[in-house]
């Protein structure tokens, strides 16, 4: 037999798939919840009153096209009204609050929309052919390779690889004068190695840095009052790359 | 095999097997998108070789959903997942361009907004980078609430949000098309026609509040087209409660939909009378007036800042003049590294001029055959191209007005040229060449998008001023440690792509139209003048000003005008030696003066 058939009820699901969000937030209550199970929850919370309405406003099977924009469409409106009662009330916006105020709404919504009384909604059928199922596997390889090729080249961009950056920002003031944190970030590709001049007036300092990508180094020096203090910062594994970076800093 | 065993055989696979080839249609589409996520990498990443292969990943998105309109049979639901496999594929391009940020101005301009309301949790806080924002809060409210609802930032839950809105749109704009033209084919050959649309290549999928508007406007377009055929009234008031809910949402969202939305109403009432009666008609007629008198309500109670909002657009429109550079791309300067390629501009101009011929010839046909209300549209359609044009050509934001204004022009425009020839597209031999005049028509859509020819691609030559971009990893960068480590309420000078990451990313304020800041060579008298009128604290130094050419024909403006000349290096280095001056952040491209010693010194 090369067919084979999946039978679903669409209200049974979408209220299975209510429960459990809700249930991944109660547990999660306390410990933080992962951006994919408030991902689920918020596709329950919102798609589901969405789904259900659509049903209702168009419920000829065939009218699928309306079918599915109003489902978009109604769970952006849940979103939205939620969101300004939210909003207008005298209550902070925090994590518990926003979900469990959604999904009461939107359990309230789908019981609006489509658990009330009326006609029996009739099973569909999947129908799953071997054709079928090699298409999916074939889409289903296309846009892993998709996301694949999207996020390695976000990875090895040249924006990302940009040389070093080199902050500055004042952590304190002393008798003897500011003392100022200079802190090196590396976007090079693997280790680097650098050298922090620190020049004050006739003092030269010299702090060799090795970081790793993406990795940060602070230092604390002490500016005296009156003085200015100049920090260059070069790559010591490529000799003739030049001073890259220089910051200046009056007390 | 008797000839009753063969038949039933071949019963059952038509039965167990309805039209196999339209999941091959989408896995030809998932290809395409392949394709152009490997040119978007090869962009990214400084090879060659990018934009050939996102033209031919267009091609290959194109081709299954113009090959659909030309066949002759489709069911409902075949041409349902095709439509919305197309609006998924299409919505992903936006999210391969930048996965993770927001890359274009107005998309910051809405991140502020989410993250003050996110932040403060009222309605009303005031938006710098975009004032009249503070009267529609609808955008930030949604993109606010997925933030927090899933965990995620504002930027990821913003891209989900405007992937959502492209997809609800084109479904819905689809659903339109299939309630008003008179069979499937032709509502194929609507959807490709619609794609065509200069918004459709990555606009409509950008977080920005005209686009949630659209999907609540096209749902209550959709509500009333349905509501005058039904006969249970419970359905009926089910429909019409649903059009006004999503008028409503319309009004609280954006401007120009929400005035938009009633006279959407009032054709489609047009439509109920002409084709059912002035009984069915009644309930879209009481939407119409409705969704008209909540705009104004609106307009005049809240949102009141609308038409000082709008009124520039009109003047530029109206003192528009053509200049040789935006005749050949956007007002983009002839010194930017890439100017579009001869065959752009002219497939860019064929089509449109194409879709311009097709809504007049449907116009006059529909004339002279006696159907004088059914020109209506056809004519509506032609004279918003004519207009489009007018303005792509002469106005100095005309790539920006055609981006805005394609997916509301090209429903009307869809249906015409889909009414006019829809039939004729899936006529005999003449179907593969039909199917190749759809995808070129939808390329020529594409040719002049917006986001215009030089940042279709992401990396690229810099520019050193962008109106519609500007965004890269070095400024985000400087923004981000400018809203770590500058006090709150820090007033910060910088030149205009830094005045909107300082605005939005960084939370301080931007302080605009101080040109001596940036142009005069010394720290002269004229400099720390406007620094201390302006309370100014730091100041941003792009040094790409210097060297890399301007897009937009601007490398600074804010103040009312406009210098088209770059800064010299020397000018933008004068900081680096002053007197109480401390040079507190540099990321090679960009310096961060603290200059509060010099200001209140």
């Amino acid at each position: 037999m090369t067919t084979s058939t999946l039978t679903t009820r669409p209200l049974v699901v979408g209220w299975t798939v209510v429960v459990l969000a809700a249930a991944t937030v109660t547990l999660s209550t306390g410990g933080g919840v992962s951006a994919w199970a408030g991902a689920v929850l918020a596709a329950a919370a919102l798609s589901v009153p969405g789904r259900l309405g659509a049903r209702r406003l168009f419920p000829d099977p065939d009218d699928v096209l309306p079918r599915l924009g109003a489902t978009v469409a109604l769970a952006l409106l849940v979103a939205l009204f939620v969101g300004v009662v939210l909003v207008a009330l005298p209550v902070t916006l925090s994590r518990p609050v926003v979900v469990w105020t959604t999904v009461v709404a939107g359990a309230v919504a789908s019981l609006a929309a489509g658990g009330g009384a009326g006609p029996a909604r009739p099973s569909r059928s999947l129908r799953v052919t071997p054709a079928r199922l090699a298409a999916i596997a074939a889409c289903g390889a296309l846009v892993a390779a998709t996301v694949g090729v999207t996020v390695v080249s976000q990875r090895h961009a040249p924006a990302a690889r940009e040389a070093t950056a080199m902050w500055a920002v004042p952590v304190s003031r002393t008798a003897s004068g500011e003392v100022v944190r200079v802190t090196v970030e590396s976007h090079e590709q693997g280790r680097a190695a650098f050298v922090l001049r620190l020049l004050d007036g006739s003092q030269v300092r010299d702090l060799p840095l090795v970081l790793a990508a993406g990795q940060q180094r602070g230092v604390e020096v002490t500016v005296p009052a009156g003085h200015d203090v100049v920090c260059r910062l070069v790559r010591s594994d490529r000799p003739r790359t030049p001073v890259v970076r220089q910051l200046r800093w009056n007390a | 095999m008797s000839a009753v065993a063969a038949s039933g055989a071949a019963a059952r696979r038509r039965v167990t097997s309805p039209e196999p080839d339209i999941a091959w249609h989408v896995v030809a589409m998932c290809a395409g998108l392949l394709l152009v996520a490997v040119a978007d990498a090869l962009a990214r990443t400084g090879h060659a070789g990018g934009t050939a292969l996102f033209w031919l990943g267009e091609i290959v998105v194109i081709t299954p959903m113009a090959a659909l309109a030309v066949t002759p049979a489709r069911s409902p639901r075949r041409f349902a997942v095709a439509v919305g496999a197309f609006a998924v594929v299409t919505a992903s391009t936006r999210w391969l361009y930048s996965p993770a940020r927001f890359a274009f101005p107005d998309e910051l301009q809405h991140l502020l907004a989410t993250q003050n309301l996110l932040a403060q949790g009222r309605f009303g806080i005031a938006n710098p980078a975009l004032p009249i924002e503070s009267s529609y809060p609808g955008l930030p409210v949604v993109g606010g609430l997925l933030a927090r609802l899933t965990g995620l930032g504002v930027e990821p839950a913003g891209i989900v949000v405007g992937a959502a809105c492209h997809v609800g749109t084109v479904l819905l704009v689809a659903a339109v098309l299939t309630r008003l033209l008179p069979d499937t084919r032709a509502a194929a050959v609507g959807v490709v026609v619609y794609a065509a649309n200069p918004g459709l290549a990555r606009f409509m999928a950008f977080y920005v509040y005209e686009n949630l508007a659209l999907v609540f406007a096209s749902f209550a377009v959709v509500c009333a087209l349905t509501l005058p055929g039904v006969a249970d009234v419970r359905r009926r008031r089910a429909l019409f409660a649903a059009a006004a809910v999503a008028s409503l949402a319309t009004a609280i969202t954006h401007h120009v939909t929400s005035i938009v939305l009633p006279l959407a109403f009032g054709a489609c009432a047009l439509w109920a009378r002409r084709s059912r009666s002035a009984a069915a008609a009644r309930p879209v007629v009481i939407l119409a007036v409705t969704s008209g008198l909540v705009t104004l309500v609106w307009l005049a109670a809240v949102a009141r800042g609308t038409w000082a909002y709008l009124q520039p657009y009109t003047v530029q429109l109206g003192a528009a003049r053509a200049t040789p550079q935006r005749l050949r791309g956007d007002g983009v300067r002839a010194v930017l590294p890439s100017t579009p390629p001869l065959w752009e501009l002219l497939l860019g101009a064929a089509g449109f001029v194409a879709l311009l011929v097709a809504c007049t010839w449907a116009a006059v046909a529909t004339w002279r055959a006696g159907r004088r209300w059914h020109a209506v549209l056809p004519a509506v359609a032609a004279l918003g191209l004519a207009v489009l044009a007018a303005a792509r050509v002469l106005s100095p934001r005309g790539s920006e007005l055609t981006g805005r204004s394609g997916p509301f022009l090209y429903v009307p425009v869809a249906l015409a040229v889909a009414g006019l020839v829809g039939a004729a597209a899936t006529a005999g031999r003449r179907r593969s060449v039909s199917a190749a005049v759809l995808v070129a028509v939808v390329l020529a859509g594409v040719c002049i998008s917006w986001p215009v020819f030089w940042e279709r691609l992401p990396g690229g030559s810099p520019a050193a001023t962008v109106f519609e971009r500007g965004v890269d990893a070095r400024i985000v960068a400087a923004a981000e440690w400018v809203g770590r480590h500058t006090p709150t309420g820090s007033r910060v000078a910088a030149d205009d792509n830094g005045l909107v990451e300082v605005e939005t990313r960084a939370h301080r304020d931007a302080v605009p139209g101080l040109a001596d800041v940036f142009y005069r060579a010394t720290l002269d008298d004229r400099v720390l003048g406007e620094l201390r009128s302006n309370r100014v604290d730091y100041v941003w130094v792009d040094r790409l000003l210097s060297r890399a050419p301007a897009a937009d024909d601007l490398y600074y403006g804010g103040d009312g005008v406009r210098y088209t000349t770059a800064p010299t290096a020397a000018a933008l280095a004068k900081f680096d030696a002053a007197t109480a001056v401390d040079c507190v952040f540099d990321n090679g491209e960009i310096a961060i003066y603290d200059v509060r010693g010099l200001v209140r010194g």
